[in-house]
């Protein structure tokens, strides 16, 4: 049975009452913009090795995050070893010379505390989350990783179906898994991101141990590593343990850059898949835009733009596809920011009874909206206000900021970047926002990913 | 069938675990744990505002950040038979306008400070939530009063609401995990109000009159909990709430009935999913009310069989066999009925070794004591990890209402960790034995028919469902085989004779020598 959900044309009543509500209240909320942003406290030093590390002391709870990131993903991942970056983080959960296999698992769980670890395309996480008095547990661990990492060809096989089971679990068994990995590659032409992190089963299988050994001599090294520290600790007894646990690791060969950035947006036109997905009920449309790398004064634009689309009930394309038109389950926009390039996604599921090739219609009009009619301050104002309010929310865990001060470190090299994030979201102009618009959201820049089901939806 | 010799019986079984909890090398260069002062449970308030509503603050004045929580009695557990969802309906239309702002006005006006004001139902509570700077409090508490108290539920809104629940009701059954949820919801609460789902009729359903009578029903101050963690004073939140809510007409709430659910027995629930690549697993069945003594023994036990990666089934599911991503188990404890749940996803083929495993390590728990350096890890991160849990003053604020609402004793939260502490393996298994029952668990496996029913069967009564929950015909869904596998053992040498025929009429036989199946 299909069931048709009712659509209606703009709703004349409900532009008259946001033309009213904008005119009833002030242009900006003052007892806000008082509002300062106290900056994070950073302390920097690194060993001779290359190791650096960055502290910030907050003695609020006594807790402590350690995080190590290793500037290695899978855009490092040479042909036919896709998914092995991600991979070999799992290897890292195993064995070293003093720990066995599940014992530092043991250790930090008996310490109180939560581990994990994440890989992207530009680098790989590992993380501890536990009470202050383990800060020498936890980077003590670290060291064993970076330095004593035993691989064994049992381990590695075993993570191996770990790793392939993780893939099914999150990708093939998902509706729209496969979709998202086919936007993911298509929508880019830098050459580290044209195949996908979690990687696929043949290469998986064609990974060796002896792989292993090779990624881990060449990548996890303490040059091309960083450890943040932040919670209830002193920079200069953290100083103190890191010389301890990795003063005598020795430095590593320089690892090779990626290649450089390249140009956006691309020119050479719209790409567009449309593809049966079996396990979906309703269809999804994606359209991914090419922007500039992570570094680029633009992020911060494009950054208020997507939130200008779709933060919020009143944000553009939630009040026109979801309660307007009443067309769109859902809509969403966000920016991925990466060494390489970034990208720009629109993504909109339909109600049932909706062509998705509504969805696209609609998207469309509102960015030629925007290239052409730009905004208001007061839409900017309140777009700027949302930056700060996250601002703020990221300031209230340790977690949060370690991840802050990391990312600011890989993607701008320099940790103390993320205390003028505030002043460079308020910098960008209306003219900024509709440049970005133009420049980027252009149907020459476009890749458009439709899944559909094999069947109709509700049978 | 493959399993560990650790599981063959329970004697070696014990020995095994024994062998396995021992610490292996002492690490060299392990450094021991730092000095750390004791950490008390940090401060809060409680009042009760002269509407009759109660109000729990909890101040840390480190980030200019504040929440505000409104908790209301009544959920999807009172929803009317033939209208799930009413709840649920009820809290997204809140937001949707009231006779002095329309939706438009709410939005824009909460969306502009860079606020959220959300709400949501649960089965037991409408929670109301609004997230703001502080300079923008006394502004979203209007904001929030006026949500709370005057809803008025506008047709148009309404049938949004209905055309988005309905197709993200379709779009959910896409998911495993949904389809599973459901199925086992479904089976081991019955018509016990925990066991309430939105199906395309009862949304359907849903009117204008009914959200009406819902909010008269159950929106008292009497009824609501105020729950304010961030960087406001007690006085100051006070006396806000106070003027805000001054025009709350006290009322009185009726009583939660639950309702009975099924006896407890085992059964086993395959979803079927076309195309499912993976098995995924719930497994397990009711426990008791959120304020059954137990709990805290209970918790201990699901931290041994099934907390995280220290847990027993992550350890042999995933990191000894490579079943799996992940292997979990935990008890839920709700004001009413709790639910125990074994949740793992596997591959096809070793799904029902996985299940098998699953049910070997919960009679485990039941009948052999936790050997002691297990409990000991297990003890120490319950209680060690204390200071993880009052980081922000949300999560301090989130404990102290949970407490509250589940009806527990005051001082439950600073006795947890002396309580953990006292518990030994006796305790362990005497809870695990009184409360966890593998022979009357339900088994819900979301996956693809042809690949799993065989293999399920041993494990209990099947019956296959659809997305839906109806039965499904097999008949329908596989083509007739015999069964019949092709085994080079069983080939022995014979012969055949055919009969000749020409035009129908037999003419003659002939014979040749074969090597044949036995039939």
């Amino acid at each position: 049975m299909m069931i048709h959900g009712p659509t209606r044309p703009r709703s004349a009543s409900a532009l008259v009452a946001t033309a009213l509500c904008l005119l009833a209240r002030p242009a900006g909320s003052a007892a806000q913009e008082a509002l300062s942003l106290p900056p994070i406290p950073i302390d920097t030093f690194m060993l001779a090795n290359g190791l650096r590390v960055i502290v910030s002391e907050d003695h609020s709870t006594p807790i402590v995050t350690v995080s190590v990131w290793y500037h290695v993903g899978s855009a490092h991942e040479p042909p036919g070893r896709s998914g092995f970056a991600h991979f070999f983080e799992h290897m890292l959960f195993e064995e070293t010379e003093n720990l066995a296999d599940g014992e530092l698992g043991r250790l930090i769980t008996e310490a109180g505390g939560v581990m994990n670890g994440t890989t992207d395309t530009d680098r790989t996480a590992y993380w501890e989350l536990l009470p202050a008095n383990r800060l020498n547990l936890s980077l003590w661990s670290h060291a064993e990783r970076m330095e004593r990492l035993v691989i064994t060809e049992r381990g590695f096989g075993n993570q191996r179906e770990v790793v392939k089971e993780e893939r099914r679990m999150r990708i093939e068994n998902q509706p729209y898994g496969l979709a998202r990995l086919a936007l993911d590659t298509l929508a880019t032409d830098y050459p580290p991101y044209r195949h996908t992190t979690i990687g696929t089963m043949a290469d998986l299988d064609d990974a060796t141990a002896a792989d292993a050994l090779e990624f881990y001599e060449r990548y996890y090294v303490p040059n091309n590593a960083v450890i943040a520290v932040v919670g209830d600790v002193t920079t200069a007894h953290v100083r103190e343990l890191v010389e301890e646990y990795f003063g005598a690791i020795p430095r590593g060969p320089d690892v090779p850059a990626l290649p450089p950035p390249q140009s956006t947006p691309r020119g050479d036109g719209e790409r567009r898949l449309e593809l049966d997905d079996p396990l979906a009920q309703l269809p999804i449309v994606w359209m991914a835009y090419n922007v500039p790398p992570a570094h680029h004064p633009d992020a911060y634009a494009l950054a208020l733009l997507a939130s200008i689309f779709s933060r919020g009930e009143s944000s553009r394309l939630q009040r026109r596809l979801v309660q307007e038109e009443r067309a769109a389950l859902d809509v969403f926009v966000s920016l991925r920011n990466r060494l390489g390039s970034g990208t720009f996604t629109f993504g909109a599921i339909p109600n049932l009874g909706i062509e998705v090739s509504q969805l696209e219609e609609l998207v469309g009009e509102e960015i030629a909206e925007f290239q052409e009619a730009g905004l208001s301050e007061r839409e900017l104002r309140k777009a700027k206000n949302h930056r700060r309010a996250s601002l703020v929310a990221d300031r209230l865990s340790v977690q949060s900021k370690g991840e802050l001060l990391q990312t600011a470190r890989l993607y701008h090299g320099d940790p103390f970047y993320v205390n003028g994030e505030l002043e460079r979201f308020e910098a960008v102009t209306i003219d900024d926002l509709r440049r970005v618009a133009r420049t980027y959201l252009t149907l020459a820049n476009r890749t458009v990913v439709i899944a559909r089901p094999v069947a109709p939806a509700g049978g | 069938m493959q399993r560990s010799w650790c599981t063959m019986n329970s004697g070696l079984a014990a020995l095994c675990a024994a062998i396995a909890a021992l610490p292996v090398t002492a690490q060299q260069g392990l450094p021991p744990p730092l000095p750390m002062e004791p950490v008390a449970f940090p401060d809060f308030q409680e009042r009760t505002l002269a509407n009759g509503a109660q109000l729990i603050v909890v101040t840390q004045d480190e980030v200019p950040y504040v929440t505000v929580t409104a908790v209301l009695r009544g959920g999807s557990a009172v929803d009317p038979e033939d209208r799930v969802g009413l709840a649920d309906f009820a809290a997204s239309l809140l937001t949707k306008g009231t006779p002095t702002r329309t939706v438009e006005e709410i939005s824009e006006a909460i969306d502009f400070v860079g606020g959220s004001l959300r709400a949501s139902a649960t089965a037991d509570w409408i929670n109301v939530s609004l997230g703001v700077l502080e300079p923008d409090l006394d502004a979203g508490l209007v904001l929030l009063a006026d949500v709370v108290m005057n809803p008025t539920f506008p047709d148009d809104e309404l049938e949004l609401v209905r055309t988005r629940a309905l197709s993200g009701l379709e779009a959910s059954l896409a998911r495993p995990a949904v389809l599973a949820s459901r199925a086992f919801t479904r089976a081991v609460y019955g018509e016990h109000g925990y066991g309430k789902l939105e199906t395309e009729a009862t949304l359907r359903a849903i009117d204008r009159p009914s959200l009406q009578a819902f909010h008269q029903r159950w929106f008292h101050p009497g009824n609501t909990l105020f729950v304010v963690a961030g960087s406001a004073s007690t006085h100051r939140v006070a006396s806000a709430l106070e003027s805000a809510f001054r025009e709350w007409e006290p009322g009185s709430v009726p009583e939660v009935a639950y309702g009975a659910p099924p006896a407890p027995r085992r059964e086993v629930i395959l979803v079927h999913r076309p195309g499912s690549v993976q098995a995924v697993v719930r497994a397990g069945h009711l426990l008791a009310r959120g304020d059954h003594p137990d709990w805290t023994a209970l918790s201990v036990a699901d931290q041994v069989v099934g907390g995280g990666i220290t847990g027993r089934l992550f350890k042999i599911l995933r990191e000894e066999r490579g079943w799996t991503y992940g292997a979990y188990a935990q008890g839920t404890r709700r004001k009413d009925l709790g639910v125990w749940q074994a949740a793992v996803g596997a591959r096809n083929e070793v799904a029902a070794d996985a299940i098998a495993e699953l049910i070997v390590q919960i009679e485990r728990m039941r009948t052999e004591l936790v050997p002691g350096p297990e409990l000991d890890v297990t003890q120490s991160f319950l209680v060690g990890s204390f200071p993880l849990a009052i980081e922000t003053p949300q999560q301090i604020a989130n404990q102290v209402a949970s407490n509250r609402l589940l009806g527990l004793p005051d001082d439950a939260l600073v006795t947890y960790r002396d309580r953990v502490t006292a518990l030994d393996a006796t305790d362990i298994r005497r809870v695990a034995s009184d409360h966890l029952q593998p022979d009357r668990m339900v088994l819900v496996v979301v996956g693809d028919v042809s690949e799993l029913q065989d293999e399920l069967t041993r494990f209990g009564p099947l019956s296959v469902v659809d997305a839906e929950g109806e039965p499904v015909e097999l008949s329908t869904l596989l083509p007739a085989s015999s069964g019949e596998r092709f085994d080079a053992s069983l080939l022995r040498p014979g012969s055949y004779e055919y009969r000749v025929l020409l035009d129908g009429n037999p003419v003659g036989t002939m014979e040749r020598e074969l090597v044949s199946l036995p039939r």
